[in-house]
């Protein structure tokens, strides 16, 4: 190990891995010390010194995290490639603020991501979790020490435990160039993945990992809360963690979706990917916690339910990272991490919480029997029955997706091939608008019950109003927008309903007291969400179809298929109401600007607008090149082009082509080419050549082939010519579409023709345009959604503030 | 029992039962293309990796929407398969090919494909050359 090869720079490789060291054994120490303070919490003295010696420790453990990203992004910013994480992730030519995006793009960086965001969070509850410091803080111990041993690299009794972010290249792979000269170091990194290389990737990740992390809080809260046996006042100071956790990590996955909408070529803003999906889920099951807890804090039901999604939540977090760091979605994702061996210890992770989590919860529940629950009913007009109702449809929502997800484990423990729904987008929608619709819904009356009891005449007569409205709106929406499925219009009046009835809410009963109208006003942008959301993706428009007349085969219509089109250099081609032309190319460093001409006509053919958009190609030799889309924006809808492929050359830049082609024929098939086709429709042994003298004995078979064109449609014959024992071939040309047809063999015992098909093309691109209607919408609802979110933190901040005093 | 208990209960059973029924019959599942043939028309995924020395045959000028690559599956046979797509970007590439669709005589019909590419260091040869040493 104590090899130095000339020319490596260690100092930074070696105090990290040191810094890794000291912080896993501050956790573990600091784990132990607050575990001990809490066994021994009747006895103050004990507690205390245990609680001053956890502390001591935290803080070594703050320290080293931060001396661990330091020393991580040094070695990144100096481009430092004998570590092996600089070299497969970073590269010289990569921007400074790219190298963030380096740092937690594969999976050494976003453990310590996750880390850092840990120890932040845990720093926080030093000071304001008083009492409960040495529960909750055990917990949150214990996830570093488990999260940082993934980072350590070591082999212990043969089992690799973690993998440390500094490992060296030499000291991980096995290249034959280390045998002839040790001291190679390579010149230049692999790069960033181009898809990574974009602005949202640098703020999407860090901030999914501090809703990961603030998960973590309300998890620990409850399982104290069953540790202490103190099933009440862990309810003040949970309540605005669990708000956090939720504005976090919701933020953080729409943070992800405007980077797939943005910059990734499935032009969407939900794929239902195994990846988003795991993010998802948590989030769902933490936003039912939340409604619970509100429900039991205010009626003392549900208490049962919030312990079991507090928990689950964050054993969903580590589930997540399972599925995406253990290699499991290989065959179903296309953005899962590549397996490093570390398979075994996320399920001890996992283990290491479910298990302990599990037994406090039913020695609590069914054995010490002392959970305080309520023996009488919840009354169907109190808010914390629908609460509790709300609360059960999102657990089903999140579990339609993690069941669906989880089939590559499914598969591996049962040794089952069972594999998802081809068309797995259909599928989840056509089950989770529903229940989308369902949650609205409830969203939208569930305010104007009381807790306890309310006057049920009295709620029906303020919904009125909000209901007819909304469905007006809807009737309104669908007729304009034609839509038809009764799913989509279904999930539009419930979203309308939600944001309508809460607007009213927020008027009529809270009186525009905007400090205690975080529920209505998330619910008002959740219901705007869900509009915009439907909309623009539901009514999204491909006008690239492609509209040339092909056997696409069975099974598949047309319109699914065709979406990408074809276009030659300075060739217009009408796409819905745009008149598209590819006009040329730049090139600009790294990037190949395809420039394309969007005209917007009218009925009568006229411009009524134009605008280029610049859809580029990202070369890149090492990881392949990456097309990144142009999207014309306008308040009312977003145009998108991408380039699926274009012809280049060695340089990369665009090229021309042409095409040689032969085809054996008989009478009656048809040669399809560029834009136009030809059918053999007979043979004439008797051709006439124009513009040519026969001779008696001349031979001139014709191929009579019908020419079909999108605009036209002509016969031609090109002729084979036998002349004594001399054959000719006499192309029959069509300029328009430079193309050249010629009979080059006639074989007789087969009765087929041998043609010779020729095209010059010009440059040409292949891409994709999509229209996505009222996509402005989404993003307004998100932003009010975690808007209200955030108003929520602050009064629930603010209670625990003046009930302190 | 009281009503919330009854109402989490139907929950359960509702998602048992679809749960079942979707296993049953609604997804497709990963096959061969030999288990593939005997069920013509019917739906499948299949893992194998591509035949690169056959290349891949797409006529953009054509149809810009469809192209055709041999595929082995895991037990060793090779058919042609027909992807209603675009090329994706790296097919030379992929060490790995999931292809979901329909056998249709001889040829596999499929309406999407997913390319597991190699981890970037595998590909090192490529990287040996770049390197300085001192």
């Amino acid at each position: 190990m104590n090899i130095h090869a000339i020319g490596e720079n260690m100092l930074y490789g070696k105090v990290g891995h040191f810094l890794i060291i000291i912080c896993f054994v501050a956790s573990l120490t600091s784990f132990i010390s607050y575990f001990l303070a809490t066994f021994f919490r009747n006895d103050k003295a004990t507690a205390n010194a245990w609680i001053s010696l956890a502390r001591k420790a935290f803080i070594v453990h703050i320290v080293s995290v931060i001396g661990i990203v330091v020393c991580f992004l040094s070695i990144i910013h100096q481009h430092l490639f004998e570590y092996k994480y600089v070299w497969e992730h970073s590269s010289r030519d990569l921007p400074g603020y790219y190298q963030f995006s380096a740092m937690w793009s594969g999976q050494e960086g976003s453990t310590l991501l996750w880390i850092f965001w840990h120890s932040i969070l845990g720093f926080v509850l030093l000071f304001k979790a008083k009492d409960w410091e040495s529960p909750v803080l055990s917990i949150v111990t214990l996830a570093q020490v488990l999260l940082t041993s993934m980072l350590l690299g070591i082999y212990v009794f043969g089992y690799k435990i973690g993998s440390s972010p500094f490992a060296l290249v030499r000291d991980t792979m096995d290249i034959p160039i280390f045998k002839m000269n040790p001291n190679w170091v390579p010149d230049d990194g692999t790069g960033l993945n181009p898809s990574l290389q974009n602005y949202w990737m640098v703020i999407h990740p860090p901030t999914l990992f501090l809703g990961y992390a603030a998960c973590t809080i309300p998890a620990a809260y409850a399982i104290s809360s069953l540790w202490l046996k103190n099933y009440t006042d862990w309810v003040k100071p949970v309540l605005p963690w669990s708000l956090f956790a939720l504005l976090i990590l919701g933020t953080g996955i729409l943070l992800g979706g405007a980077w797939a909408y943005e910059a990734l070529s499935f032009g969407g803003f939900w794929a239902w990917d195994p990846v988003e999906n795991a993010s998802l889920v948590p989030w769902l099951i933490m936003a039912a916690g939340v409604h619970t807890l509100m429900a039991y804090k205010h009626s003392g039901y549900s208490l049962h339910a919030t312990f079991i999604l507090f928990i689950s939540s964050f054993l969903l977090i580590l589930y997540s990272s399972f599925l995406t760091k253990s290699g499991v979605l290989g065959d179903a994702s296309v953005h899962s991490f590549t397996d490093l061996g570390m398979s075994g210890q996320l399920v001890v992770i996992i283990l290491a919480f479910l298990i302990p989590a599990a037994y406090l919860f039913i020695d609590r529940t069914f054995i010490k029997k002392e959970i305080p629950s309520k023996h009488e009913e919840e009354k169907l007009s109190s808010r914390e029955f629908w609460l509790f109702i709300g609360a059960l449809i999102f657990v089903f929502s999140a579990i339609h997706i993690i069941v669906l997800t989880s089939f590559p484990v499914i598969n591996k423990i049962l040794h089952t091939k069972l594999a998802p729904p081809s068309d797995i987008k259909s599928h989840y929608n056509n089950v989770q608008i529903w229940l989308a619709a369902v949650i609205a819904f409830g969203a939208a009356f569930t305010q104007f019950f009381k807790y306890k009891k309310s006057d049920v005449k009295k709620v029906i007569k303020s919904l009125i109003l909000p209901f007819v409205a909304s469905i007006i709106i809807t009737v309104l929406i669908a007729v304009s927008l034609h839509i038809k499925r009764l799913d989509f219009n279904f999930l539009v009046a419930c979203a309308w309903f939600a944001a309508i009835a809460n607007t009213q809410y927020l008027f009529q009963y809270l009186k525009g007291k905007w400090k205690i109208s975080g529920g209505s006003v998330s619910h008002i942008g959740f219901g705007i969400m869900m509009v915009g959301l439907l909309i623009s993706q539901g009514k999204q428009e491909v006008l690239s179809i492609n509209k040339f007349g092909i056997d696409y085969g069975t099974g598949f219509s047309d319109k699914e298929i065709a979406e990408n089109v074809l276009l030659y250099q300075n060739e217009p081609t009408e796409m819905g109401k745009y008149r598209v032309t590819y006009i040329g190319d730049s090139t600009s460093g790294k990037n190949i600007y395809f420039n394309v001409r969007y005209e917007e006509l009218d009925k009568h053919k006229n411009i009524v607008n134009t605008f280029i958009l610049h859809p580029n190609i990202l070369l890149n030799n090492k990881m392949g090149n990456n097309p990144v889309p142009s999207t014309r924006k306008t308040i009312t809808s977003d145009l998108y082009t991408h380039i699926t492929s274009a012809p280049l050359k060695e340089d990369g830049s665009p090229a021309d082509s042409i095409v040689q082609e032969t085809y054996t024929i008989s009478v009656g098939d048809t040669i399809p080419a560029s834009r136009c086709m030809v059918v053999l429709e007979g043979i004439n042994p008797d051709a006439h050549i124009h513009g040519f003298e026969k001779q008696p004995k001349d031979i001139a078979i014709g191929a009579q082939f019908k020419f079909i064109s999108l605009d036209t449609s002509f016969y031609i014959e090109p002729v084979y010519l036998i002349r004594e024992v001399v054959a000719t071939s006499i192309p029959a040309k069509v300029d328009k579409n430079h193309i050249s047809f010629s009979l080059i063999k006639i074989l007789p015992e087969e009765n087929k023709f041998q043609i010779l098909v020729e095209q010059k093309l010009n440059k040409f691109i292949i891409m994709k345009a999509i229209k996505f209607p009222y996509i402005n919408v989404l993003w307004l609802g998100s932003f009010i959604l975690l808007f209200g979110i955030l108003m929520s933190i602050f009064r629930r901040k603010k209670e625990n503030q003046l009930a302190k005093n | 029992m009281k009503r919330t208990h009854i109402i989490a209960l139907v929950f359960v059973a509702v998602l048992i039962a679809s749960l079942t029924v979707m296993l049953g019959k609604g997804f497709s599942r990963y096959e061969n293309f030999e288990s593939a043939y005997a069920k013509q028309g019917k739906e499948f995924t299949v893992v194998g990796y591509m035949n690169k020395e056959k290349g891949v045959t797409y006529k953009p000028q054509i149809n810009p929407n469809q192209f055709s690559i041999y595929v082995k599956d895991d037990e060793g046979v090779e058919k042609l398969v027909v992807v209603n797509k675009a090329v994706p970007r790296d097919i030379e590439k992929s060490e790995k090919i999931v292809v979901t669709g329909k056998m249709n005589g001889d040829t596999f019909v499929a309406n999407d494909i997913l390319l597991k590419c190699p981890s970037k260091y595998k590909n090192r040869e490529m990287e040996v050359n770049q390197g300085k040493s001192i």
